[in-house]
């Protein structure tokens, strides 16, 4: 009768009720009942958790032994060295075909052999794209007549539907000669900013014009075409060849070595 | 292969960038100056800008592609608003301003 009151009125109710008949039940047993065998499960009740906390501290001591015969050791040989060069530099570059402003095909082939300076861009960019290509030709600029060190800048278009050679060639010459300018297919050009991971999207269309939005990222490659370091668009010409000639000392100093 | 066609877009060159910018920055400064006027004409993306520079405007949009005027108006906006947020005008603050003598004024 009381948990029936109890439930036809709420839950905090139905307990207060409960609680209260199951009391008084309680009382009434306890006269009559036996007393119930307190300690019949705990031997049982520990090997549950001694059994999972056992295998988790093997599970451990493995990886503390996997890791330990996995780290490379200290003073280790040229191999490895070289090895651990290339290991701790981020994944860019790959093969590339595309078309420079003579109509010939450039693939990652003929850019070994020298340093090289890779910025995406496109010539229809307002005042990013003029800045970042005045910086670089200022910075080959530099290093050429002061350092006497020839870096090759190359300027590859991210919107090659309207970035024809020709278009690139009247572009780049106003910047400095010595800039490459490439071009292509849309296919082939998605497939080089992708090996770079660079970004790109066309926005704000406005009928047939459109600009796009790009990671202006200038990137450093060794003669092997592979990544030393990516410059943002904070550094001026100054930082980007002192940064340069450090890199390019590094590395001559680390072939010496080897 | 579609190739792009060998059209020369001269409008991106050095000398119309550099009368673009210059138009630009004539504009802007139109807008400066006339700050303290009603703005009544409108601009490209929320921007607005009073009737004693609409000369500058109209060069401006002749000058420099439609994308680039809104790439531009964009920036002036987001530089503007920065500056709104460090400038110490009280009368541009909130509703409250800390702190009060009193919570109610009569």
């Amino acid at each position: 009768m009381a948990c029936f009151y109890g439930n036809r009125l709420g839950p905090f109710w139905s307990f207060q009720f409960r609680c209260y008949a199951r009391s008084s039940n309680y009382k009434n047993r306890r006269l009559t009942a036996q007393p119930e065998p307190l300690h019949s499960h705990s031997w049982s009740n520990f090997i549950l958790p001694t059994t999972l906390m056992v295998i988790a501290g093997a599970g451990l001591l493995i990886r503390y032994y996997n890791d330990e015969r996995r780290a490379i050791p200290e003073g280790a040989s040229q191999v490895t060295e070289l090895k651990r060069r290339t290991i701790n530099k981020p994944a860019f570059g790959g093969p590339f075909r595309l078309i420079d402003t003579e109509y010939r095909l450039v693939t990652e082939c003929d850019l070994r052999g020298c340093w090289t300076l890779l910025y995406f861009g496109y010539t229809s960019s307002p005042d990013v794209g003029p800045e970042e290509l005045k910086k670089m030709a200022k910075a080959i600029d530099i290093l050429d007549s002061e350092h006497n060190m020839k870096i090759k800048p190359i300027f590859i278009t991210i919107d090659p539907q309207r970035d024809s050679p020709s278009q690139l060639q009247a572009y780049l010459k106003e910047f400095d000669t010595r800039i490459v300018g490439l071009t292509g297919s849309i296919d082939a050009i998605r497939q080089t900013a992708q090996e770079y991971r660079v970004y790109f999207k066309k926005v704000e269309e406005i009928g047939q014009d459109y600009l796009v939005a790009s990671s202006h990222n200038m990137y450093l490659m060794d003669p092997n075409m592979e990544i030393v370091r990516c410059f943002t668009q904070a550094y001026n010409a100054e930082e980007l060849t002192e940064d340069i000639l450090k890199e390019v000392k590094k590395c001559s100093k680390s072939d010496k070595q080897a | 292969m579609v190739m792009a066609s060998d059209k020369i877009h001269y409008d991106v060159l050095a000398d119309a960038r550099n009368s673009c910018y210059k138009a630009r920055d004539s504009f802007y400064a139109c807008m400066e100056k006339e700050a303290s006027k009603k703005p009544t004409e409108i601009a490209t993306v929320g921007l607005l800008y009073p009737a004693e520079c609409k000369q500058f405007r109209d060069e401006f949009v002749k000058q420099c592609r439609p994308t680039w005027v809104k790439h531009f108006d964009r920036q002036y906006c987001a530089k503007k608003k920065v500056q709104r947020l460090l400038d110490n005008d009280e009368s541009r603050r909130g509703p409250i301003s800390l702190p009060q003598p009193y919570t109610f004024k009569p």
